[in-house]
């Protein structure tokens, strides 16, 4: 914990601090200090999967990744690399990092536009119902044995399960063409604990083999990264992390609150419709293929809102690519520290980031005098 | 500017604003006054568009305030809050940039903006607390802070609700002038207070509510009557027109106060 704290400290008063006094300084425009902490995050982020790429039971060198990807990309350099080395890269690694990238990604600001809209720093992607229905979906595929759509049938059943509850949850808030944030909160607690218990009763009717499909789904995996399902899920969560961005500053303005901001001219209740609708699409795709991951869109955007600040211009884009660092690295740990065996992922996401996330709110309570 | 025509507010069978027709031209700073749960709070809303009034309707520039679109309506009036439950960190100045929300384009704020959320919190006296954590400030800095948003909105229309609950004697006189200042600009002001001495010292025209009606509306000297206010808050009044004011001062006296509270009737003998 110290390591990570001296790791905050550092980054926020070495690396970032130096612009974000400009960015807080109205007479300087946001734009320029803003960008700079960004590329800083991006760069972490292609760094953190050129390294990751490479680790794992068959090494592969950062010079050999670069060429490998160069030469897909026609550019060729003076480095020899193995037909092997080249294989395991694109069939088995490349596929993983890219898919833990947009699953963390979509995590990471699907969290940030929730906390966003519900205006309170605990909320996350769960809360709505989209992981708990997806649950739902995935694990009436397993036990009633859908396999009409091939390998696509889980999938589908989860992403579907996903958004069809957060409708639900949406449909029941609404009253008099209102939605009430606490309403919405509360009828997501109710429809989650109800796909909660669909899940519990078809794990206990369900057999031996398909128990264990379950509890693998439940604690979420990258082991399905295939570039066929990449492929697909890539669209929606692109689409909607682009969609996402342009509520940037209408998410800034729901922060003080429904009655305020329509004062200042916001459609509020259009608005998270759509936020709400784009962070399902996005959470839904990531869970579809990757099983429930908890803590990602918990931390992510708490992290970056304390080293940014909440201006979700900055936190968006950030959070996003936050997500997808953390999650890189923490599928880079779930499958080598017992290698040859995998440890299932929510179970890393959760192990690192629940004590985590304690000390993010225990120094937000020193500084602050409250969670935020 | 504005009118409201025989407007009425039912929710849940119950009249929170019965009948009431006024009219704000430009320039003007209209205090409503009145007890808790007059109605004062119902009527900003109704005037402001927060609420659609059940029977009659509001009009802003002649045109209703039903046919304005939320962007349309958020260039033309502003309103500040009781108080503002932020949660997210924002800092001071952030916070006032949101008041220029209604006037930007997909590119966000121009350097023109920013020169207009300095001049804001230069007029509220916040400029130095520009970089501070909005939600680590004091009550009354809070409401510099939203006075500040709603200066920077620069809106025609300017709602204050309660705008000096929480801000001391020299801030509360400071944001009046404010208001003040605003009028004579030419914008209309409307502001719930519920200091009668400074609703007489900085308002054109007094509206006073009562039991959901409109009970009176016109100048200080003409609405603050010593019979009225005993009438309307149930405490004793005594008015005095000094000579150096040129306005009615207003003294309580607990001559009717409130019933001796009963939990302490059994300590007397």
């Amino acid at each position: 914990m110290q390591m990570i704290s001296d790791f905050i400290i550092r980054s926020k008063s070495f690396i970032l601090s130096p612009f974000l006094g400009d960015r807080m300084n109205p007479n300087k425009s946001k734009n320029i200090s803003g960008n700079i902490a960004l590329s800083v995050i991006a760069v972490m982020l292609v760094l953190i999967c050129l390294i990751s790429v490479g680790i794992g039971a068959f090494f592969i060198p950062l010079d050999k990744t670069i060429a490998i990807l160069l030469s897909k990309l026609g550019i060729a350099l003076p480095i020899e690399f193995t037909s092997r080395e080249h294989a395991v890269l694109i069939a088995i690694r490349l596929p993983r990092v890219v898919m833990g990238v947009l699953i963390g990604g979509a995590l990471g600001v699907s969290g940030t536009v929730i906390q966003g809209v519900f205006r309170n720093p605990l909320a996350s992607p769960g809360l709505i119902g989209v992981s708990g229905g997806a649950a739902a979906g995935a694990t009436i595929a397993i036990v009633l044995g859908f396999t009409a759509l091939g390998i696509w049938t889980l999938p589908a059943m989860a992403f579907v399960g996903g958004l069809g509850t957060a409708m639900l949850v949406y449909r029941f808030a609404r009253r008099g063409g209102q939605a009430e944030v606490t309403t919405l909160l509360l009828v997501g607690i109710a429809v989650n604990a109800l796909m909660g218990a669909v899940v519990s009763f078809l794990s206990f009717v369900s057999d031996d083999a398909e128990l264990r499909s379950i509890v693998f789904w439940m604690m979420g995996s990258l082991s399905a990264s295939i570039w066929k399902f990449i492929w697909v899920i890539a669209p929606f969560i692109i689409l909607s992390f682009i969609f996402m961005l342009r509520y940037a500053r209408t998410l800034n303005l729901l922060a003080l609150g429904d009655a305020e901001a329509r004062h200042l001219g916001v459609d509020t209740e259009r608005a998270r419709l759509q936020c709400l609708a784009l962070a399902s699409i996005a959470t839904g795709a990531a869970v579809s293929v990757a099983g429930v991951i908890g803590f990602v869109g918990l931390v992510a955007p708490h992290l970056f809102r304390l080293i940014l600040g909440p201006d979700h211009r900055l936190l968006l884009p950030a959070s996003a690519m936050g997500g997808a660092i953390l999650l890189v690295l923490a599928d880079l740990f779930a499958r080598t520290v017992v290698s040859p065996a995998q440890l299932p992922l929510g179970l890393v996401t959760a192990l690192v980031g629940a004590p985590f996330f304690l000390y993010l709110i225990e120094r937000t309570r020193r500084d602050h005098g409250g969670v935020a | 500017m504005l009118e409201a025509q025989n407007i009425s507010l039912i929710l849940n069978n119950k009249k929170l604003i019965d009948n009431v027709s006024l009219k704000v031209a430009h320039g003007e700073l209209l205090a409503i006054i009145g007890p808790n749960g007059a109605g004062k709070t119902c009527l900003i809303k109704l005037l402001s568009g927060d609420l659609e009034a059940s029977e009659g309707r509001v009009k802003l520039f002649g045109k209703a305030l039903t046919d304005y679109s939320i962007k349309q309506l958020a260039q033309t009036r502003s309103v500040m809050p009781q108080s503002s439950d932020l949660n997210f960190p924002f800092n001071a100045s952030q916070v006032v940039l949101f008041g220029r929300n209604p006037h930007l384009d997909k590119k966000g704020e121009s350097l023109a903006d920013l020169e207009i959320v300095k001049s804001a919190l230069a007029d509220t006296e916040m400029l130095g607390f520009s970089q501070r954590n909005y939600l680590t400030l004091s009550g009354g800095e809070k409401a510099r802070v939203n006075l500040a948003r709603v200066l920077a909105q620069r809106a025609p229309l300017v709602f204050l609700d309660e705008p000096i609950s929480h801000v001391d004697p020299r801030h509360q006189h400071g944001i009046l002038r404010l208001a003040k200042a605003l009028a004579n600009g030419g914008a209309s002001v409307i502001v719930v207070l519920h200091d009668l001495n400074l609703a007489a010292a900085y308002a054109d025209k007094i509206a006073i509510m009562h039991q959901a009606k409109l009970r009176a509306i016109g100048t200080p000297d003409e609405v603050l009557s010593e019979s009225l206010l005993e009438e309307v808050f149930q405490i004793g009044f005594k008015r005095h027109d000094y000579p150096e004011l040129n306005h009615p001062f207003l003294m309580i006296l607990p001559k009717h106060t409130h019933a001796e509270p009963s939990y302490m009737t059994g300590y007397s003998g």
